[in-house]
């Protein structure tokens, strides 16, 4: 999984002291600031439409160097006031040329219904937002006053960071302060920004609770599978930009490296199926080869050859539902397999045994689930 | 709560791999719950509070 590079883009009347100040905490998350400065920009400027279109332009050209330079597919991006506005008028300009990865607003001035239906659910130009924002904003309450007041010449800007968007849809996360426009940028908030961004890669404190269960949840399947421990591996799935892959760290016993990278498709496999069905699956090997139709070549490339079978339990929460039990809100799956033969147990898939088996390690993941839903929004570990 | 059925899917010209979907139908208690608490017996502490948590969470026990 790449290191993500992060765009700041300050607002007018300032030239981003935050900026500076919010590089570490970026570094400590594996992530590559990358600070962009457009001068100092007036309020006056602001008003006048040629120079707001002028600093789109730059945006559009900064970004577009920034990405080929890199080989970067997306870029990620923590905003300021005017910067919020440039952003998004260049991800609309660019009508998915330029898309970002994991977006931060704060002090936004963003039209408060942005359609994040259409940009960020269907057609993926953005993976996910944080909007940080601060009721007393009063800045983004006048520039939603010019804008509806000044008609055709004003930019089309809004209340979104006081107020919030009125379009809000999943993977838009909404997080609020009592204060003003300068106030939102709190250092306080940095290092959350910066979780927030590096998601799925996960930090420190959840990464050592999530592994413990990964472990824990192992050791309990190879023993009541009455499989040697050596011999039964684990791994977590997310989706991150339209494919499921696996979390850095967030394994045990994955000693076969290229698995490390394998990316699935959303429907593929045990794992993909588990993902978008939200019941457990389970896969084991009949021949001597997977069928062409579980992963594509070059994933199934990567597989550990000893591979025999997998369990995928969906990693979400668990609801009982018309007389069925599913998960809901899937972030991702647990994947238990093993290596070399598959166990008596697996081939009886009929066995209330084995049903219970399943049941009791599918439901352990819960805590898992509560790590990656608070991981995904940039929260730290709650204390228990 | 009872477990329904399950669903294999063999290959369809291969038959090289079995892919098996548990269902889990929650019509009346079957005891699952007590099967399920008794395999985490002597499971770490941390494990059985995943569980309990998602009990709780779920209406399974209810």
């Amino acid at each position: 999984m790449p290191h993500k590079i992060v765009v700041t883009l300050h607002g007018i009347r300032t030239r981003g002291q935050w900026q500076k100040q919010i590089t570490p905490y970026l570094a400590r998350h594996g992530l590559i600031p990358y600070h962009l400065d457009y001068g100092f920009f007036g309020l006056v400027s602001f008003l006048v439409p040629w120079a707001r279109a002028s600093r789109v332009q730059w945006l559009r050209g900064e970004l577009r160097d920034l990405m080929d330079r890199t080989g970067a597919k997306r870029v990620s991006l923590i905003a300021h006031s005017f910067g919020t506005w440039l952003a998004l008028e260049v991800l609309e300009a660019e009508n998915g040329n330029i898309r970002f990865d994991r977006v931060v607003l704060t002090g936004s001035i963003v039209r408060r219904d942005f359609p994040w239906g259409a940009t960020l659910m269907r057609r993926r130009w953005i993976q996910a937002l944080r909007n940080e924002r601060a009721t007393g904003d009063w800045v983004v309450r006048a520039a939603e006053l010019f804008s509806r007041l000044a008609g055709p010449i004003a930019a089309r800007a809004g209340a979104s960071g006081a107020l919030g968007f009125n379009t809000a849809c999943p993977g838009v996360h909404d997080r609020s302060i009592d204060g003003g426009h300068s106030e939102v940028l709190n250092i306080a908030n940095y290092d959350k920004w910066a979780r927030f961004i590096a998601y799925p890669r996960l930090p420190d404190d959840h990464l050592r609770r999530v592994r413990m269960l990964v472990q824990q949840i192992r050791a309990l399947a190879a023993q009541r599978l009455g499989v040697d421990a050596d011999l039964v591996r684990a791994n977590i799935f997310v989706p991150s930009a339209n494919a499921l892959r696996m979390i850095p760290g967030a394994w045990d016993n994955m000693t076969w490296a290229p698995e490390h990278d394998i990316e699935l498709e959303l429907d593929h496999g045990s794992t993909g199926r588990a993902f978008t069905d939200g019941t457990p699956f389970s896969i084991r090997r009949l021949g001597a080869s997977w069928t062409a139709g579980v992963l594509p070549g070059p994933e199934q490339a990567k597989l550990n050859p000893r591979l025999q079978w997998v369990l995928s339990l969906p990693i979400g929460r668990i609801v009982t539902q018309d007389d069925f039990t599913k998960a809901r809100d899937v972030v991702g799956v647990l994947n238990v397999d093993g290596l070399d033969s598959v166990p008596p147990l697996l081939q009886t898939p009929g066995d209330p045994t084995l049903k219970t088996l399943v049941f009791t390690l599918w439901a352990s993941t819960e805590k898992i689930r509560e790590s990656l839903a608070l991981a995904d929004t940039g929260e730290p570990l709650h204390d228990d | 709560m009872t477990i329904d059925r399950h669903a294999t899917h063999p290959a369809t010209t291969e038959h090289h791999e079995e892919i098996v979907q548990f269902v889990f139908r929650s019509a009346a208690s079957s005891g699952l719950l007590d099967r399920a608490r008794a395999l985490l017996d002597a499971a770490p502490r941390e494990l059985a509070e995943s569980f309990e948590q998602a009990v709780r969470t779920s209406g399974l026990a209810s």
